[in-house]
């Protein structure tokens, strides 16, 4: 394990806002290799993009008030902000959900890529009046290799036609070539990591099916390490080796995909499952079962998850619920799981409708 | 834009230039006071004219015509390229604008310059710590800069900058000395306006998700904030550039009176007062003229910042 590229442990975020404070991110472990794809799994609140925000120290206005983050061996949380300036975009690349709105409408999408070409060569020195493209004191010639590298880059992610692309600005391009672009520049300086917060959610499916396949790609030719975010279970099947389920900022299961999505422990797991196999309308019905807890800004003991768990007993309420390894590299954090195992997967089996009914009456 | 397009602004802008003249040809026409007795009383020294003399001078002047005639009159010169002449001396309006017309153009400049180089960086100071000390002694700034009237603050910087400290001249055009009080008066008041806008266009621009991706690739923050963010502020700050233009022309006005500088502003306050009809109408159709075309070089400016917004109106 200490050869492992990123290592989070224990990682909690905190938001502080009017209404109160919430824990986005509440005792988060694990850690990514190197050429290893991870995922993070959980609805929409769970903490995944915190925790994503969190690793690259980009979590302002949250707070990280306990935990650590082990990069390459070198702690982030107590880093100095330009340590951090030089790993950001350099050996940590990010890219968003929306690429509509994560490229600048005003640059051309070239400028922008040949930007994070620049960022990181020489002598790492950024000169605003270099960059601000003020005439004299812009480096021409730099800036000149970096649009040609940008080209470059553009080919390798499948933009058609790039040196015409080069210049266009975001709103003239799709969808899909915009999250191209934006992988490009998180590619610009080949990061060991690369962080990918929901990349496909924003696209159509054979978009998002050729944007997972040079995730993997990368990770086999470049040995790119991969944290893949995201709330769908099928990109996170298609293209993770492990996953770890997030609920309310806690890890509820965590191990090798085929694994957690073959043979979920926890009821969590099971349920998130169960939803994304049935049709559309029991989809919604499955989603809105597992509501997020209502008071999403007090604490509370035990597990997160109790209000809507079937199995729940009061020993899940009574007190922090121990992370235990149900197999090597498998981790669970239920008290309940490991002994309605058996159980419950022939109730999963037996009565698949059932379950999601059940659970939205109690919610 | 396309030529077509083009056209279709020029037409705009005409139209709005004799909508302009003429409503200022209006008011002057049911403003009280008789050109003809005014100016003949002061050429005679303070007589009262005797009514022969005043049909004179009516009839050499055209201001016994109906409303029209004269209007059309005047129209028909100036599209000749003639504003016609000064009732008290031979000069021409023209002559006379031009003379003027530098002084004013550098008091303008300056004083937007004064209000960038103000206004952008405490805006941007407040937005960047929205809360902190920074930022409500910059709102402060702004409220006291927006709510003083400008000449007396114009009087104020004489007396403490001229005549107590002897830093400035008091009056006159002759050098950039005599510009540094007058810009600043009209530039601060502009500058507040400009930099509260500022920092709500900041402030909007930095919760974009561009801005976090930019720090994600491993920007300094100072980049980030002067390259992504304040191009993206720009586009509102430059509408109400154009916008405060009528306050500095407005202001011009009043800051080259307190301060004595021979512009356009005193030119056309110097003009009413004696019922110069075609200085008037000279100066205002200049302003309007300047106006026009400094709104439709902010609309130019626009499709610049943002390549997004497609003045062809197109939306194809």
């Amino acid at each position: 394990m200490s050869e492992s590229l990123l290592r989070v442990e224990n990682l909690h975020t905190r938001f502080d806002s009017d209404q109160g404070t919430v824990d986005a991110v509440n005792g988060v472990s694990f850690t990514v290799d190197r050429a290893e794809i991870v995922g993070i799994l959980g609805e929409s609140g769970s903490g995944k993009s915190a925790t994503a925000q969190s690793i690259c120290r980009l979590e302002a206005p949250g707070k990280i008030v306990d935990g650590s983050i082990t990069f390459a061996g070198r702690e982030l949380t107590t880093a100095a902000e330009a340590t951090l300036c030089r790993l950001r975009g350099n050996s940590i690349s990010m890219v968003f959900q929306d690429p509509t709105e994560t490229l600048n409408p005003v640059f051309s999408v070239g400028e922008q890529i040949a930007e994070s070409v620049r960022i990181h060569e020489s002598s790492g020195k950024q000169r605003l009046l270099d960059f601000l493209g003020v005439s004299p004191f812009r480096d021409r010639s730099a800036w000149e290799n970096a649009r040609e590298r940008a080209i470059e880059l553009m080919e390798q992610v499948g933009i058609p036609n790039p040196d015409a692309s080069v210049s266009s600005f975001p709103h003239e391009l799709s969808g899909g070539l915009r999250q191209r672009a934006v992988l490009a520049t998180a590619l610009a300086s080949e990061p060991a990591l690369l962080i990918a917060d929901e990349p496909t959610t924003a696209l159509d499916t054979t978009t998002q099916a050729d944007i997972l396949r040079r995730l993997r790609s990368l990770r086999d030719e470049q040995n790119t390490s991969i944290l893949l975010i995201s709330h769908d279970i099928g990109v996170i099947a298609q293209t993770c080796d492990r996953v770890v389920v997030l609920y309310d900022g806690q890890v509820m299961e965590a191990g090798p995909v085929e694994r957690i999505l073959t043979a979920p422990k926890h009821p969590y797991t099971r349920a998130l499952l169960s939803c994304s196999v049935r049709n559309s309308d029991a989809d919604e019905r499955g989603h809105s079962a597992m509501a997020r807890p209502q008071d999403h800004t007090g604490s509370h003991e035990g597990c997160p998850f109790a209000d809507h768990c079937q199995h729940v007993t009061d020993a899940c309420r009574s007190g922090p619920i121990q992370t235990t390894e149900a197999a090597s590299d498998h981790r669970l954090a239920c008290v309940e799981a490991p002994v309605s195992e058996a159980q419950s997967v022939s109730e999963q089996q037996e009565r698949p409708a059932a379950d999601g009914g059940q659970q939205h009456d109690t919610a | 834009m396309n030529g077509q397009e083009l056209c279709k602004r020029l037409l705009t802008m005409a139209i709005v230039l004799l909508g302009v003249s003429l409503l200022t040809y209006g008011l002057i026409f049911i403003t009280p006071g008789d050109p003809a007795r005014t100016i003949l009383t002061q050429q005679m020294g303070g007589q009262i004219p005797s009514q022969e003399a005043v049909e004179q001078f009516r009839a050499e002047n055209g201001l016994d015509d109906p409303f029209l005639v004269q209007y059309a009159h005047w129209m028909g010169d100036v599209l000749q390229g003639d504003l016609g002449h000064s009732y008290y001396n031979d000069r021409s309006v023209s002559e006379m604008i031009i003379q003027r017309l530098p002084n004013t153009i550098a008091l303008a400049v300056a004083s937007i310059f004064v209000a960038l180089v103000i206004a952008i960086p405490a805006g941007i100071a407040s937005a960047r710590n929205p809360g902190s000390q920074a930022d409500y002694a910059a709102q402060i700034g702004s409220l006291i800069g927006v709510s003083m009237p400008n000449f007396w603050l114009g009087y104020l910087l004489i007396i403490v900058c001229s005549l107590r400290l002897n830093l400035f001249p008091v009056a006159g055009a002759a050098g950039l000395e005599h510009l540094i009080l007058p810009s600043l008066t009209l530039g601060s008041g502009m500058a507040a306006v400009i930099a509260r806008l500022v920092r709500t266009a900041m402030l909007d621009v930095l919760d974009d998700a561009y801005i976090q991706a930019a720090r994600a690739k491993g920007l300094r923050e100072r980049i980030i904030i002067y390259k992504h963010a304040l191009r993206n502020a720009l586009v509102p700050v430059v509408t109400i550039i154009g916008l405060q233009l009528s306050y500095v022309l407005n202001g011009a006005v009043v800051i080259e009176v307190v301060f004595q500088r021979p512009g356009l502003g005193t030119l056309l306050v110097d003009a009413i007062f004696a019922r110069d009809y075609p200085v008037v109408q000279g100066v205002t159709l200049l302003i309007g003229v300047i106006f026009v075309l400094m709104n439709f070089a902010v609309d130019l400016t626009y499709s610049r910042l943002d390549p997004r917004i497609d003045l062809g109106g197109d939306p194809t």
